[in-house]
C-alpha cells in the first residue's frame, strides 16, 4: 500500500502535465489567428505617407481634453502594445478619459525603408503628421505621447519645433543612454551594455547585409535579458494558463505582438544605436538632424516623464535623466511598479498610467 | 670540351629558370585563394576571358551576344567557385565562433547546478514539490545566466559571433547576387541602389514641397 502510494505521488504531477499538454494542444489547434486580436481598438485613416499611417481614435466618451493627443510608438516593435486587449490597454483607458487620441503607426518597415534616418522620421514624418492633426482639428499646437524609442522621436521633434508643441508625455524613454551605469541593479541595462561592446563597423556591417536590423534579432537580445523566462515560456508557463481561457488569450496576444516585430530602418538603427546608445549624443547636445542640433534646453513645453522602476530594458536611470536637460520649469515625473512591457500590460498599472497621464493632460489643456 | 661545357652550362641555367619558375608558382599557388581574392586577377581575368583571352579577333559583338544568350562562362564560373569558397570560410568560421560562444554560455550553467547540488535542503522548497524546486532552480540559473552575460569573456565571444554571423550572410548575399546577375535579374545591390535614389529623391520632392507651401504662406 504505502509502495502504491509513492507511486502514484510520484506519477500524478506527470500525469497532471500530460493533461494540460493534451489540452494546450487541442485549445491551441482551436483558436484562430483573427480570434488573437490585438491593436483591436477602432480608429481611422486619415493620412498615408509611404508606409507610415495617422489615425484617429473613435472617441468611447465625451471629449474632456481639447488638445489633440498624437500617440507615437518606436521602430522596435509595434504601438499595439500600447492597445493590447480591451482591458489592459493604455488606448482605451486615454479615450475613457475623454482624450482626442491620434497614432502615427511606422507600419512594416523593411529593406525599402534601409536608406531612412531618424531624421525623416522626426522631421518628415512626425512633422507631417502633427501638421495635419493640427489642421484637422484647428489647433496650433498639440500635445505628444512617445514610447521608448518614439519618446526620443518625440523628445527630438519638441525640442526642434516647439511652436507646435503644447506638452510633452514621454513613457520608458531613455535620454541619457550611458546612465545604466548608475543603475545598481545588476539585472537592468544589458542592451546598453551589449550595444557599448561592440564595433562601430560591427553595427555598420551587421546593417548593411540585412538592409536594416532584424527584428528577429532584436528579439533574440530582448530574450538574453530574462534567459529563464525565455526558457520556460513555452512549457511550464503555457500549461500553467492553459486551464484560464482569458490567462490563455493573454499569452497568445502578448505572442502575438512580440512576433510582430519588423526590421529597424537601417540608416536609422545605425543612429540609434551609434550615436545614441554608443556615443550618448542626445545629453551631450551633440545629437543632429537635417543639420540642426538636437538641444534639450529648448524643451519649453511642459514635459511629463512616465517610467518603469523594473525596466530592464530601459533602465529608469537613463530615462529619469532628463529632468535635468529640459528648459521647461513644468517639469513631472511618474514612477510605476512594474517592468518594460509590464507598464502597459499587467492588470496592476492599467488605473494608475493612464490616470497619471490624463490627469497631467488635463490640467495643461 | 669547351663547347660541352657551354652546353651544361646553359642547361644547368635552363633548370635553375625552371625551378624558379616552378618555386614561384609553388608560391602562388599556396596563397593562391588570398591572391585571388585580394587581388585584381578575377577582374581581369574576366576581361581576358570576355574578349577570348587575345585569341579571336573581329567578332566582338557575334561572341557578347552569344555570351548573353549563354549566361556564364569559365571565369564566371572561377569566380562564382572562389564566391563558394569564401561562403564555406565563413561558415567554419561561424561554427568555431559559435563552439567558443556555446562554451561560455554553458559556463553558469555548471555553476548553477553545482550551487544548487550543495545547497542545504530548503524545506519549504521540498514540501512544495516539483514546481517549487523548478522555481528554486530558475531563479538560481537566471541570476547566473545575467551575471555571466555582463562578463567581458561572454561580450567579446558574442560579439566575434555576431561578426562570424554577419559575414556568412554576406558572403551568402555574394552568391546569390551572382547568381541573380548570370540570370540577368536585380541584384540585392540594384535593389539597394534604387531605394537609396528613392529616398533622396522623396526628400528633395518634400522639402521642395515646404518651401512652396511656406513661399506661398508668405504672400497670402
Amino acid at each position: 500500500m504505502s509502495s502504491e502510494k509513492q507511486s502514484w505521488s510520484a506519477t500524478s504531477p506527470f500525469a497532471e502535465m500530460t493533461d494540460k499538454m493534451l489540452k494546450a494542444g487541442k485549445l491551441l489547434s482551436e483558436i484562430k489567428d483573427d480570434d488573437v486580436d490585438v491593436g483591436a481598438t477602432p480608429k481611422t485613416l486619415v493620412m498615408r505617407r509611404d508606409k507610415v499611417e495617422l489615425f484617429r481614435y473613435t472617441p468611447l466618451v465625451e471629449q474632456k481634453v481639447k488638445t489633440p493627443v498624437l500617440l507615437a510608438y518606436g521602430l522596435i516593435g509595434r504601438y499595439t502594445m500600447a492597445d493590447l486587449q480591451e482591458d489592459r490597454s493604455l488606448v482605451r483607458s486615454l479615450l475613457g478619459q475623454g482624450l482626442d487620441l491620434w497614432l502615427v503607426d511606422w507600419g512594416q518597415p523593411n529593406r525599402t525603408e534601409r536608406w531612412l534616418t531618424i531624421d525623416d522620421y522626426v522631421d518628415d514624418y512626425i512633422h507631417a503628421a502633427v501638421e495635419r492633426v493640427c489642421r484637422e482639428t484647428g489647433h496650433d499646437k498639440i500635445m505628444l505621447l512617445g514610447i521608448c524609442e518614439g519618446g526620443v522621436f518625440t523628445t527630438c521633434y519638441a525640442a526642434l519645433h516647439p511652436d507646435k508643441v503644447k506638452g510633452l508625455v514621454l513613457t520608458i524613454t531613455p535620454i541619457d543612454f550611458h546612465a545604466d551605469r548608475d543603475d545598481p541593479d545588476t539585472h537592468h541595462g544589458f542592451l546598453n551594455l551589449w550595444t557599448r561592446s561592440l564595433e562601430r563597423s560591427d553595427i555598420d556591417k551587421l546593417v548593411d547585409t540585412h538592409g536594416g536590423l532584424p527584428g528577429e534579432f532584436m528579439s533574440s537580445v530582448f530574450s538574453l535579458m530574462t534567459p529563464m523566462r525565455s526558457l520556460t515560456k513555452y512549457n511550464v508557463d503555457l500549461i500553467d494558463v492553459v486551464d484560464d481561457e482569458a490567462k490563455l488569450m493573454n499569452f497568445l496576444r502578448m505572442e502575438k505582438w512580440l512576433a510582430d516585430r519588423p526590421a529597424h530602418p537601417g540608416e536609422a538603427a545605425k543612429q540609434w544605436l551609434k550615436d545614441l546608445y554608443q556615443d550618448n549624443k542626445l545629453v551631450k547636445g551633440e545629437f543632429e538632424l537635417n543639420g540642426r542640433r538636437v538641444d534639450l534646453s529648448k524643451l519649453t513645453a511642459p514635459v511629463l516623464n512616465v517610467f518603469a522602476l523594473n525596466d530592464h530594458i530601459i533602465p529608469p536611470t537613463c530615462s529619469r535623466a532628463l529632468g535635468v536637460h529640459v528648459g521647461t520649469t513644468d517639469y513631472s515625473e511618474i514612477e510605476l511598479p512594474g517592468g518594460h512591457v509590464g507598464l502597459f500590460v499587467s492588470s496592476k498599472s492599467q488605473g494608475s498610467l493612464s490616470k497619471g497621464i490624463s490627469a497631467w493632460l488635463a490640467a495643461r489643456d | 670540351m669547351e663547347n660541352a661545357k657551354s652546353h651544361t652550362d646553359a642547361l644547368s641555367d635552363t633548370i635553375a629558370q625552371w625551378s624558379e619558375q616552378w618555386r614561384r608558382m609553388a608560391d602562388v599557388s599556396v596563397n593562391a585563394g588570398e591572391t585571388w581574392s585580394s587581388s585584381m586577377l578575377p577582374f581581369i581575368m574576366k576581361r581576358a576571358a570576355e574578349s577570348g583571352f587575345g585569341m579571336t579577333a573581329g567578332n566582338d559583338l557575334a561572341e557578347a551576344i552569344e555570351r548573353m544568350a549563354k549566361g556564364p562562362r569559365l571565369a564566371d564560373v572561377m569566380d562564382f567557385d572562389r564566391k563558394l569558397a569564401n561562403l564555406t570560410a565563413a561558415w567554419n568560421e561561424l561554427q568555431g565562433k559559435l563552439a567558443a560562444y556555446q562554451m561560455v554560455a554553458a559556463k553558469p550553467w555548471m555553476r548553477a547546478a553545482e550551487q544548487f547540488g550543495a545547497r542545504p535542503p530548503d524545506e519549504k522548497v521540498r514540501s512544495g514539490g516539483w514546481r517549487a524546486q523548478l522555481g528554486a532552480w530558475n531563479e538560481l540559473a537566471n541570476e547566473e545566466l545575467i551575471a555571466n552575460q555582463r562578463t567581458e569573456e561572454f561580450l567579446v565571444v558574442q560579439k566575434q559571433l555576431l561578426q562570424a554571423a554577419t559575414e556568412f550572410r554576406a558572403r551568402q548575399s555574394e552568391i546569390s547576387d551572382a547568381i541573380a546577375a548570370m540570370l540577368g535579374m536585380p541584384t540585392q545591390r540594384d535593389f539597394d541602389e534604387v531605394t537609396r535614389q528613392l529616398t533622396e529623391l522623396r526628400r528633395e520632392v518634400r522639402a521642395l514641397e515646404r518651401r512652396v507651401e511656406a513661399g506661398s504662406r508668405g504672400t497670402t
